[in-house]
């Protein structure tokens, strides 16, 4: 047992929005551990910190709840813990309450029923300064009496009232004994006990609040346009727009970066160790294989750091509102919206986002159709088939045939999706119409600070899955395509001789009515671990020598023109709108949706999609005369 | 470093992979289910040593 472990443990609970994460932020600095709790993928945050007198303290930051009647995972597990009904988790000694010092009223009514549960409680009221900012003045004293526990004045974000609150979690924890720290009672969520309790906060309110809160001056002004019908609407497509704007055009060069560091990575290697097969895993196996999935981080950071941004300044819950009209219509929830826009830049962080729909039919209707947004692992493998087999020429007005084609492949994905949601929702997940109730928090100028600890853990957890999941799959793949070798003097790719290339022959026949031969079924083998390595695996293939991105996309385009048919490119290209090729995806989907058989389904389907889509499309093209 | 040295370590390099997911998919997916068919059987030690190896798993990596 380490030291870290047998360090007391304090837990921070408050409804969402209360500004629990950015105290946790402040409390503990960098020094915190993100994971899940055993068995569901929740996330947990721990972190560690000293007081001023030197007591070294474990911080657990708990998923916001409103009570303690769970409506969603993330509230089961903060229920859970509180009421030590977590056997993994140790019970934690105290508890600090973060409230939101603008919503007295609801954050209050946690306290009171928090308070029978876990006596040993201090309340931290947060975001002070935007309360007395809106005119509201406070007896504390009166306040602490009130509740009957301690209160201390905070604004986590600037790191005000931290000592204060320390120093009184510190006498919370020496005053009573630790065997009364959790009475662990399950609390009253009967209607006349959740009046009681609303009745109390207003007794304890009147006696000390000496001035009312005021209307937020700018909130109301900006919602009069943000949540708008049709100027918020307009105004939401044009955020959205500039968010993909910035995601690809921004990104470009942080990614020639990437790619340039790996291409050093892979010629260092290829000088420092004679040529052999430990080269050949290294240089055509690991670094090719990490790289072609560390090439799109960038992307991912940007993409979170819009998120992000949208969230802590309050505009996520406003798009998220706007949005439920439109979502409504296909029987997803309003807050689908946003895993469904994660899932454009990769779809493990967009079905790991679904865990904010309280609804257990509609979550499941979201991760089923997030794969089918196009994710940016897809981009290699159409920028190679467009550029290969679609003209250069400018259709309407200032659109070309290539752009168009690509926005049509992102516009089937969608509309894919919609259709698969609707028809998810009247069949399999049926269940009433999903009705949004969302708190719209004030507008904030959101805190760099949280917006940097956010966006790096979320980074960390992109590259680590880089380096366990694609690393290890990179490993196997290599295997795969070069073992066994092929004999002396054989005529054609090494490939054809390996394990892949004869998996490839075997499957061709159930390829072939979409346009596929052995070469393009060899390719789709590797490219189930991820889309992206359909093209490095295509180049192998086809035997083409290159030595950085471009050349091989270039050389292998020309290859490809010469050796497919329109027919086959088309088909190829729907392929990839509806094809489950990503195991990390699937992986992610087992975990959240805890349930093979969806997972399954999930497989199913899009690969039935796939095989329906490119059928039509081949067999399309060759009555047109493509083929 | 020759050929042959190259080729053992690459494969030695599979072969950990391998059995690294084959070991954490077994602790995830598989203990369980065969914990409770050993139990069934009447195999009472093993099925609880078992269920002791998965728990301290959950509790090292905590995931």
């Amino acid at each position: 047992m380490t030291e870290s472990v047998r360090l007391p443990l304090i837990a921070l609970a408050g409804n969402p929005n209360s500004g629990k994460t950015a105290l946790f932020n402040a409390l503990t600095g960098s020094r915190q551990k993100v994971a899940n709790y055993p068995g569901v993928t929740v996330e947990r945050r721990e972190g560690r910190l000293s007081t001023s007198s030197g007591k070294g303290l474990r911080v657990l930051d708990l998923p916001g709840v409103y009570s303690l009647d769970p409506q969603s995972p993330d509230e089961e597990v903060t229920r859970d813990v509180l009421l030590k009904r977590l056997p993994s988790e140790d019970a934690p000694e105290a508890l600090v309450v973060v409230v939101d010092a603008t919503a007295l009223e609801r954050s209050l009514a946690l306290v009171l029923e928090l308070k029978p549960v876990f006596p040993r409680m201090v309340v931290a009221l947060n975001m002070a300064d935007l309360a007395k900012a809106r005119g509201q003045e406070l007896d504390l004293q009166a306040l602490s009496k009130g509740l009957g526990v301690p209160v201390v004045c905070t604004v986590a974000t600037r790191g005000q009232g931290i000592i204060e609150l320390l120093a009184e979690v510190e006498r919370a924890l020496e005053a009573s004994p630790r065997a009364a720290a959790v009475a662990a009672a399950e609390p009253d969520h009967s209607v006349a006990a959740i009046s009681a309790r609303f009745a109390e906060v207003d007794r304890i309110l009147k006696a000390s609040r000496r001035h009312e809160l005021a209307p937020s001056f700018w909130t109301e002004r900006l919602d009069r346009v943000v949540v708008h019908p049709l100027w918020g609407s307009l105004l939401l497509g044009v955020v959205l727009a500039a968010v993909f704007e910035a995601v690809f055009t921004w990104a470009g060069p942080l990614q020639d970066l990437v790619d340039a560091l790996f291409a050093w990575l892979g010629e260092s290697a290829t000088a420092w160790l004679p040529a052999g097969p430990l080269q050949s895993l290294i240089v055509d196996g690991i670094i090719a294989g990490v790289g072609g999935v560390v090439i799109f981080l960038p992307q991912i950071v940007l993409l979170f750091l819009f998120i992000l941004l949208m969230e802590d300044s309050g505009y996520m819950a406003r798009a998220a509102f706007l949005m439920d009209r439109i979502m409504g219509r296909v029987g997803l929830h309003g807050r689908a919206f946003i895993p469904l826009l994660s899932s454009f830049a990769c779809a493990i962080p967009g079905i790991m986002a679904t865990r904010t729909i309280e609804n257990r039919r509609e979550r499941m209707a979201t991760m089923m159709v997030a794969p089918l947004m196009t994710c940016s692992a897809r981009l290699p493998v159409y920028a190679l088939l467009i550029a290969a087999f679609i003209p250069n020429r400018k259709v309407l007005g200032p659109f070309g045939l290539q752009g168009l084609t690509m926005f049509g492949l992102y516009a089937l994905g969608v509309v894919s999706a919609m259709a698969v949601a609707w028809t998810l929702r009247l069949t399999a997940l049926k269940g009433p119409q999903p009705h949004l109730l969302l708190e719209l928090p004030t507008y904030k100028l959101p805190a760099w600070r949280n917006v940097l600890m956010g966006l790096a853990q979320r980074s960390w957890m992109f590259v680590r899955r880089a380096g366990t999941i694609i690393l290890s799959l990179s490993i196997v793949i290599w295997f795969l395509a070069s073992y066994p070798k092929s004999p002396e003097g054989a005529p054609g790719p090494a490939i054809q001789y390996s394990y892949a290339g004869r998996i490839g022959h075997a499957v061709e026949p159930v390829f072939r009515p979409i346009g596929f031969d052995w070469r393009i079924s060899t390719g789709l083998i590797p490219g189930f671990a991820a889309r992206e390595v359909m093209v490095g695996a295509l180049a192998t293939v086809y035997a083409v020598e290159a030595e950085d991105e471009e050349k091989l996309q270039t050389a292998l385009g020309d290859r490809l023109a010469g050796s497919w048919s329109l027919a086959t490119a088309l088909a190829l290209l729907i392929w990839y709108v509806f094809a489950p090729q990503c195991l990390s995806t699937l992986a992610v989907a087992r975990r959240e949706t805890n349930s093979w058989a969806w997972t399954g389904f999930m497989l199913f389907y899009l690969t039935a999609l796939a095989y329906v889509g490119a059928f039509i499309a081949y067999q399309g093209a060759v009555l047109l005369g493509w083929g | 470093m020759t050929a042959q040295i190259q080729e053992i370590i690459a494969l030695a390099a599979v072969g950990g992979v391998a059995l690294y997911w084959s070991r954490r998919l077994f602790r995830a997916e598989l203990a369980l289910p065969l914990a409770r068919l050993l139990l069934r059987l009447g195999r009472v030690k093993w099925a609880f040593a078992l269920r002791a190896w998965v728990a301290v798993g959950r509790g090292r990596s905590k995931d």
